[in-house]
């Protein structure tokens, strides 16, 4: 079954502790999503691991939280994110112009994020030289924030999804255009290891089939 | 780079308004009380001593002869109105920052009478058309038009203006204008003494501490690194910082000159069937609806207000918690309580408590205003640490734009001193649905390139002179050596901005997907490269 298919969680509110993972990932994650510590989306380029990053920073605007993305290179895409279910009032994205600057001020910028937001997504973590991540995950456990990184490197994770085999799909009705694609999402370290297949759409707010939670 | 902003200061406003209502007070030194300190005061009193801000003891001390009145803002205000709407002859928008001062955008107004100091000559000789202002020696009253980048710097400009404004020919009181030239407000805001910044923060002991340390001038302060009064002050001295070094990014709150808030129709004949009524209140909550949504208002309450056949105004309020649309349901229920003497031959819809919309929403519990304001806190003071360290990361949040390819859907703006709730933010309903997607799909944009976006942009440059018109291999990209192309769907071509000085693009535009399953935009532009624009991350 596709993950898509089942139906969106009722949401959560987020002073819980957890929030409801996004809708596609319903089958893979039967319970809620806890807050606090880090959790890692390993996948290729282009097999939908920023995507599935954007998908739950905007999980966690739904259950009233705020939700920020730390995008080093600063090529995260502002449509994608909208589409993806972000809440503009909730969310903001946060580029490094200076990737040699001290390794204090970055340790303070990502400070920073975690005693403020809920939710904190990380992409190309690679970048972020000489970061403690165990001191990070230790920081994002005591705030009860869940730090979402793309990429490889930010050391033990919980959860970890592994996404690969990743399959466009093209929608013949609109000239041929990509509608979305299909991949495999694998996630361990929460509960019993699971893997699916599940669909990737479009905007989370107009779905393929009318159902948010799909993402690019 | 701030835009540039043009401000019209009437100095002196409120003084000529009080004197238009009494003539008699016209040469005489005034002073304008308000909870017991002095308002504001007549150049006649100012000459004998008297300051804004003293207490009334103290100015009728410095000034025996001066008349001291209790200050009306809802005159001042609504005399203010004939002035406003002459602007917006010349503006579509502009925001009236209080009784005799509005600011405007003047980019377009700019080009429509030819440069800044064409707009400026223009906005000063509709001075004497306002009563008030046309009044033998205005009342007292001088302007200060000026254009500036950013509102504090143009305001500024235009009072300074204003003071040192000399007679003009005609009837219009006394005018000065100046032009701060582009890039150049912090230069001119330098020397401008510190308490300055009064007129636009409100936060009399930031300032006086600012003076007991030393910081006398706008220059002082912008000399200072910004980290260390956001540290020190927090997001007030943040926000001191910017408008002093001629960085205000705060956006205007621009109204425009709506018909008004209102719905009205005539009956005729009379109707007195409840769903014909019904179908009337509903077609005029459609129209309000669309009014109010223009002017980017909305209103805590509806009051429908019918007219029957003998002269008798029915009434009903109602909470708008429904959408204006929805007020036929509402009315048909008020309708059948009234005892109608005949039939209703004319109906009105008022918004009651109307405000400026800002995508208030209930929270996921059903109750307003129940969003953690802890949570809130939290993140708006991580925001201002992160400003704090603007030389290392940028902090930005994410609104909709318009056009055909995904890079222009959305944008990024920085997150000034406005926080995270910034102009032209909206949250989603309650439903779920979200006003940021109805916008982004609003605008027709015919041949754009439709959901889902790409998730992350990539500008690499192909090694390779021409995409095959069968997909073929791709051996030498440097990201994706080896993999060949599977599918591509285009070309779309897109000719954008041809108007622009700056030069638009024209490139073509494809969707291809490798055989790994990576699914790629990618552009070829007019120079004849390819290039891998975006990525399906």
């Amino acid at each position: 079954m596709r993950g898509s298919d089942l139906p969106a969680r009722s949401p959560h509110p987020i002073s819980k502790g957890t929030i409801a993972p996004p809708a596609e990932l319903n089958s893979l994650l039967p319970e809620e999503l806890p807050l606090g510590g880090i959790g890692v989306v390993s996948a290729a380029p282009g097999h939908g691991g920023s995507s599935l990053c954007y998908r739950i920073l905007a999980a966690g605007n739904e259950a009233g939280g705020y939700a920020a993305l730390l995008d080093p290179r600063g090529n995260a895409m502002p449509a994608a994110l909208l589409e993806s279910g972000v809440w503009p009032d909730r969310f903001v994205l946060v580029r490094i112009r200076d990737l040699d600057a001290p390794r204090g001020i970055l340790l303070r910028g990502l400070g920073a994020l975690l005693d403020g937001f809920s939710l904190v997504g990380i992409l190309d973590p690679q970048l972020l030289k000489n970061v403690p991540w165990r001191r990070v995950a230790a920081r994002a456990r005591e705030r009860r924030v869940l730090a979402v990184v793309v990429g490889d490197g930010a050391g033990d994770a919980s959860p970890l999804f592994r996404m690969d085999l990743s399959e466009p799909q093209w929608e013949r009705d609109s000239g041929g255009l990509l509608s979305g694609r299909s991949v495999w999402v694998a996630v361990s370290g929460y509960g019993h290891p699971r893997g699916e297949r599940i669909h990737l759409g479009g905007s989370a707010s107009e779905g393929i089939d009318g159902r948010p939670g799909c993402f690019t | 780079m701030n835009e540039r902003i043009c401000s019209l200061v009437i100095l002196g406003w409120e003084i000529a308004v009080a004197r238009a209502m009494r003539p008699v007070l016209m040469d005489h030194p005034v002073v304008l009380e308000s909870q017991g300190r002095a308002w504001a005061v007549s150049t006649e009193a100012v000459e004998e001593g008297a300051r804004v801000g003293m207490r009334i003891r103290d100015a009728q001390r410095c000034s025996p002869t001066a008349a001291v009145l209790e200050r009306d803002a809802s005159a001042a205000l609504e005399e203010f109105k004939a002035f406003v709407a002459a602007i917006h002859e010349v503006v579509d928008e502009l925001e009236v920052v209080a009784p005799g001062e509005v600011a405007f955008r003047a980019g377009s107004a700019t080009r429509a009478y030819g440069g800044e100091q064409g707009l400026i000559d223009h906005i000063l000789a509709i001075a004497p058309v306002v009563p008030v202002l046309s009044l033998p020696g205005s009342g007292g009253a001088r302007a200060g038009v000026s254009v500036a980048d950013g509102r504090f710097a143009a305001a500024t400009a235009a009072r300074l203006a204003g003071a040192r404004s000399v007679s003009m020919p005609g009837s219009g009181p006394p005018a000065g204008s100046a032009i701060v030239p582009t890039g150049t407000a912090g230069e001119f805001l330098a020397p401008i003494p510190i308490e300055t910044l009064g007129q636009e923060i409100n936060a009399p002991d930031l300032i006086e501490t600012f003076l007991l340390l030393g910081i006398k001038t706008l220059g002082d302060l912008a000399a200072l690194p910004v980290a260390t009064l956001m540290s020190r002050f927090g997001q007030p001295g943040l926000l001191a910082h910017q408008l002093a070094s001629g960085s205000d990014h705060r956006p205007l709150l621009l109204s425009r000159l709506d018909s008004p808030l209102e719905a009205e129709c005539e009956l005729d004949p009379p109707v007195d069937n409840i769903d014909q009524l019904t179908f009337a209140v509903k077609s005029l909550g459609d129209r309000l609806a669309v009014t109010m949504e223009q002017s980017i208002t909305a209103a805590r309450a509806l009051r429908l207000e019918a007219i029957d056949e003998q002269g008798f105004t029915h009434t009903a309020s109602w909470r708008n918690d429904g959408g204006i649309s929805s007020a036929a349901e509402r009315a048909r229920w008020h309708v059948e309580s009234w005892k109608l003497q005949g039939g209703i031959c004319r109906i009105r819809l008022l918004p009651e408590g109307v405000e400026a919309e800002r995508g208030d929403q209930l929270t996921l519990s059903g109750i307003e205003g129940a969003i953690d304001p802890e949570a809130e806190l939290r993140a708006e003071r991580a925001v201002s640490r992160l400003s704090a360290l603007t030389a290392t990361a940028g902090v930005f949040r994410v609104a909709t734009s318009g056009g055909r390819l995904p890079h222009e859907r959305a944008s990024l703006k920085a997150i000034g001193s406005e926080g995270l709730r910034g102009e032209g933010i909206s949250s989603r309903s309650s439903s779920g649905s979200s006003s940021v997607g109805r916008t982004m799909n609003d605008p027709p944009w015919p041949g754009g390139i439709p959901s889902p976006a790409p998730a992350r942009i990539e500008s690499t440059v192909l090694a390779i002179k021409e995409l095959p018109e069968k997909p073929g291999e791709l051996a030498e990209l440097p990201s994706i050596s080896g993999r060949s192309i599977a599918s591509a769907v285009g070309p779309f071509r897109y000719r954008t901005r041809w108007w622009s000085p700056e030069g638009g693009f024209e490139r073509e535009v494809w969707q291809v997907a490798l055989d790994d399953g990576t699914a790629l935009l990618v552009s070829h532009d007019s120079a004849g490269k390819w290039i891998v624009e975006a990525i399906y991350d």
